[in-house]
Parts: C-alpha cells; structure tokens; sequence
C-alpha cells in the first residue's frame, strides 16, 4: 500500500469577477490532501463550500487555477481512465440499456480485451451491483435507485486507480441510501481502490469512511480538520449505532460544522439538513440494523 | 383532447368537410358561377382517380402517376436538403465561429420565397440543357426545405445535456466516438422534427417548382389546367396536393414520435 498514492498539493480554484472589475472570486484557496492508497476519503462541508469543484478538478471535468495533483506518481491533466465517476444524478445515456450503459465504459477502459470477456466483465459489475435481472431495460424502466447502481457498475467497471463520488445518494430515499451504501462497500472492499466520495450525511461520511475531511465554508475554503474513523472493517451499521464512539465522533464533526455556522452566520445557501444536530435522522436508523 | 361522444374523431371532421362543401356549393350555385359545384367537379375529374395509373399523353394522365412523379421530385429534394442540412445544423450548434459567421446569412436566405430560388436554379444550371428546369426545381425544392433541418439541429445540438458531455469526457470518447455515440443519439428527436418540417415545405414547393418546369406532376397539370381555364381539375388538384401532405405529415409524424421515446 502506497502512501500519499493521491496527493493534492496548493489547490485554488478562482473565477474572474462577475461584473468584470475587482478581485477574482477565490472559491477553493490552498486546498491539501495526502490519500494513502486503498483509502476512502469522504468530504463535507456546508453546502456551496466546493466539494463539487475539488471533485470535478480530481475528474478533470474542470481545470484548477493553480496547485499540483498527482495519482499513482502522475500528473493529474484533464479526465482520465484511470478515475471512475459517480455523479449526484446517474448521467445514464437515456438511449442505451444498462448493460450498454456499463459496456460503454468498459470498451474504452478495456480496449484490448476480447469482446466476450468485456461482456462478461460488464456482467459481472451489473450483478455485483444488484442488477442481474434488469440489465436489458433502458434508464427510463429503472428506478432512481436502479440508475444509480448501473453508475456505481459503471464507475467500477473501468476498475480505476480513483473513485470519485459526489454525493452519489443524494436523490434517494433513507432506506434505498442505506441499502446502496451497502452495496458501495461491498465492491470497494473487494477491489480495495482510492476513493473520495462528497457526502451531505454525516452518519454516511463516517461509515464509509477511513478519513472524514472536512472543508471550512466559502469562499476561501481550505480544509477545517480531518478526523479518522477507528471502526475496524467490515463494519455493521448496527454495531456501529450501539457504539458510544460513534457518537462521540458524530458530535465532533457536527461541533465543527455547527461552529463554522455561527462564524459565518448570513449565508444565502439553504442548510443542509444532514449537518444540523436536531436531525431525527440517526433515530430512525435501528431500521438499517438487519441491512448491514 | 376530451373524448366528445363515441366516433367524434370520425364524425366531427365529416362534419367539417360537408360544411366547406356546402359553402362551396352555395359560392358555385350564386357569386361564382364559373366555378364547378362538387358534384360537377367530381363529374368531370373521376376519370382520373377512377383510371390512376393511365397514362393518356405526358400531361394526362391518373391521379396516381401525377402524384408519384411529384414525390419523387420531393424525395429527391428532401434527401439533399436533409443531406446538407444535418451537418449544417450540427456546425451551427456546435461552433460559436460558425454560428457568428453564417447565422445572419442563413437568417437572410430562409424567407425567401420558392419563386424567387427559381429562375436563380435555372440560370445555375444552364450547362444541363434540357434537364436545366429539372436541376433548377430540385434545387429550390432542397433551399426551401433544408432550414427546419438545419435550425432544429442546432437547437438539439445546443440543447444536448452537459451530463452527456461530461460522460464522454470522463470515458475519453475520441471525437467521432462522442459525435456518433453521444451527440447524434440525443439530437435525433430533434433532427426528426426538422425533418417533419422540411417535408411540409418540400411539399409546399412542389407545386411552384412543377409550375415553372412543366414537366410532368401535380403541379404542372394544375398548371396547364389553369392556362387552359379548367377549374374542376384545378380544385381537384387543390384536394390531392392537400391530401397527399397530410398523410406525408402523418407519416413523418408516426416516424418522429418513435424516436422521442428515448
Ligand atoms: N462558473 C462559476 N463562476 C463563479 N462561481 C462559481 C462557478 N461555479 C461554481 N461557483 C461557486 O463555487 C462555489 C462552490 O460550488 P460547489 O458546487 O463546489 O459547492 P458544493 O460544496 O459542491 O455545494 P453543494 O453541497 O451544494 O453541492 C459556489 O459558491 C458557487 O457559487
Ligand atoms: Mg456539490
């Protein structure tokens, strides 16, 4: 296992002033994160802080204003083969079933496998993920929850160096969320890659994760702290429910965004419901128990 | 649309046509004599749908020779106005250089009329000799009817989702992997209703085009029909023309609704 396998060096992400005068709107200002290879990374923050836009610079959808990421030893320029993506919304191609959907990502990311072994790989993504049963049907037939998973196939397929994840179950419902974070870590223990993954849920950022990051509020965001999760792995939502640690780590990092709260009061994004403690969500979560 | 009574859809338009006969009929029988009622126009032009296919000399011949030589003609024209038009309207969508360049000149071009395209084709044209009329109408015909292709595609072009995009960039699609996979796939919808469009005015243009030629069509029998100051044959013509586009609408409209299921 490689140390510092992802390593993000002075990151500023800036745009040119809207009206064309002034400064420039410095919306990401010295952003570093040394990844260990095989680490899950997950990140939060209020929202409009930059998450997306550290992700999308990672996928190299967008190109930072200064600073050096390199992964595996390379220079980061522009979208790569070596990351998988999962978006927020599953970016299916609406015209091509799922299978095709999977196959798309696996023709380029296999280019010199034989056409069976690349439909066998698609294949076995598709299951791993769920959907054996479904792989004929268009995005249209599938559920919000099934369209994510042909993502998550997808992103894996590619079998990349980085996975990269922007709150990839934030259009779900609770139970479908906790059923496909399940799901999630279940591949990525098996193929074990470096990931990072945006998430708006602070129960969610600590069960994935081996490290939380967490970002202080734009602009200027940097990274306010990183807390590392003990919880020995495989974990069970359960067992981890049970846990006085968790709690105590569940505290912290709401302390934290609750701080940045205050300091900066007038905020003109709406709150996300995740980060504020009052949140009845962890409650109901005995639920999941069985699921884990 | 609310469902009225049963067979409203089959009564209603019956209702429709039999008023417009009636108001033809009345026009006919006081202010305009000289127009046939229907009864007289369907006396005098059954010989041609009763006989569709005959083929008395060039220009007389059954209703369906006249049409299918029409059509053919509009084939023709679409097929080039389609051929030009998609990869001008993927340009247009496309690059902002190519978009500032020649929108206004395509803005310029669109209304003008199919008579006007005519004479232009024929002076075009004149190395052909005898087949100079034909060239000319096809080339009007394609002028005419290329714009909803081109402006619909580039409004599918522009419209296609970053989402899309952004997979293709993450996949690194080559550039024609990302046009054929990516971009042409959701653009279809789009390009369809252009398409639908296109083969309305192509139609339209026809009769105009046929005028000028005289060679053989529907319009080059409402044409001569007209010189010679025959009005049955002239209404008759009116309610192929409009028939025929109907049903190339509804065709097209079968087609399109096809590709918007994606
Ligand atoms: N093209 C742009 N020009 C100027 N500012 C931009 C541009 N794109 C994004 N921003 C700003 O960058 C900031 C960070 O946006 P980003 O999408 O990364 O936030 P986020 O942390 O992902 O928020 P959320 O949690 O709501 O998804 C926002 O304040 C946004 O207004
Ligand atoms: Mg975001």
């Amino acid at each position: 296992m490689t140390s510092n396998y992802l390593s993000i060096n002075g990151l500023i992400k800036s745009y040119p002033p809207a009206t064309g005068k002034g400064d420039r709107l410095v919306i990401v200002d010295g952003f570093d994160l040394h990844v260990d290879e095989g680490e899950f990374i997950t990140l939060i923050g209020h929202s409009g802080c930059g998450k997306s836009t550290v992700l999308m610079i990672l996928a190299g959808l967008s190109t930072q204003t200064e600073g050096v990421i390199t992964l595996g030893g390379n220079t980061l320029t522009g979208p790569g083969l070596d990351r998988g993506i999962v978006f927020q919304s599953p970016c299916l191609l609406p015209w091509l079933t799922a299978f095709e959907n999977v196959m798309l990502s696996v023709d380029q990311g296999k280019p010199d496998w034989k056409k069976a072994e690349r439909r066998d790989h698609a294949m076995k993504y598709l299951s791993l993920v769920g959907l054996q049963d479904a792989v004929h049907k268009k995005p249209a037939e599938l559920s919000q929850g099934m369209r994510q998973r042909v993502g998550i196939a997808r992103a894996f397929a590619l079998q990349p160096k980085l996975l990269l994840l922007d709150e990839p179950f934030g259009m779900l419902d609770s139970l479908t969320r906790i059923e496909l974070q399940q799901v999630l870590l279940d591949i990525w223990t098996q193929e074990r890659m470096t990931a990072v993954m945006v998430t708006h849920d602070i129960d969610e950022a600590i069960f994935m994760a081996d490290r939380v990051v967490m970002m202080t509020n734009g602009p200027r965001a940097k990274i306010g702290d990183i807390v590392p999760v003990p919880f020995a792995r495989p974990r069970s939502r359960g067992e981890l429910l049970e846990s006085n640690e968790f709690y105590a780590l569940r505290e912290r990092l709401v302390g934290f965004l609750e701080e940045l709260h205050h300091d900066h009061a007038p905020k003109p994004e709406p709150e996300p419901t995740a980060a504020t403690p009052a949140s009845p969500k962890l409650v109901t979560a005995p639920l999941s128990g069985n699921l884990s | 649309m609310k469902k009225l009574f049963p067979f409203d859809w089959l009564v209603l338009p019956m209702v429709g046509i039999a008023c417009a006969m009636l108001v033809w009929y009345g026009l006919s029988k006081t202010i305009t004599p000289k127009v046939p009622t229907p009864l007289a126009t369907w006396e005098e032009c059954k010989v041609y749908v009763l006989e569709p296919f005959a083929k008395r000399s060039e220009l007389d011949q059954g209703v369906l020779n006249f049409t299918r030589y029409s059509l053919v003609r509009v084939a023709k024209g679409f097929f080039l106005a389609v051929l030009i038009g998609v990869p001008t309207g993927f340009l247009l969508g496309m690059s902002p250089w190519f978009f500032k360049c020649f929108d206004l000149l395509f803005q310029i071009l669109r209304p003008v009329s199919p008579l006007a395209w005519f004479p232009l084709g024929a002076a075009l044209f004149t190395t052909f000799k005898q087949d100079a009329l034909e060239y000319a109408a096809l080339f009007t015909i394609t002028v005419c009817a290329m714009w909803p292709t081109v402006l619909n595609t580039a409004v599918g072009v522009r419209a296609i989702p970053q989402d899309y995009l952004n997979v293709a960039k993450v996949l690194k699609l080559s550039a024609f992997q990302t046009l054929w996979k990516v971009m042409l796939p959701a653009v279809l919808p789009y390009m369809f209703t252009g398409f639908r469009l296109s083969l309305g005015i192509a139609w339209l243009v026809i009769v105009a085009a046929e005028m000028l030629t005289g060679n053989p069509g529907i319009g080059s029998f409402l044409n001569q029909e007209y010189l010679a100051g025959h009005y049955a044959p002239i209404i008759f013509c009116i309610i192929i023309i409009g028939v025929v586009g109907f049903i190339l609408d509804r065709i097209m409209n079968v087609v399109e609704r096809r590709f918007k299921t994606i």
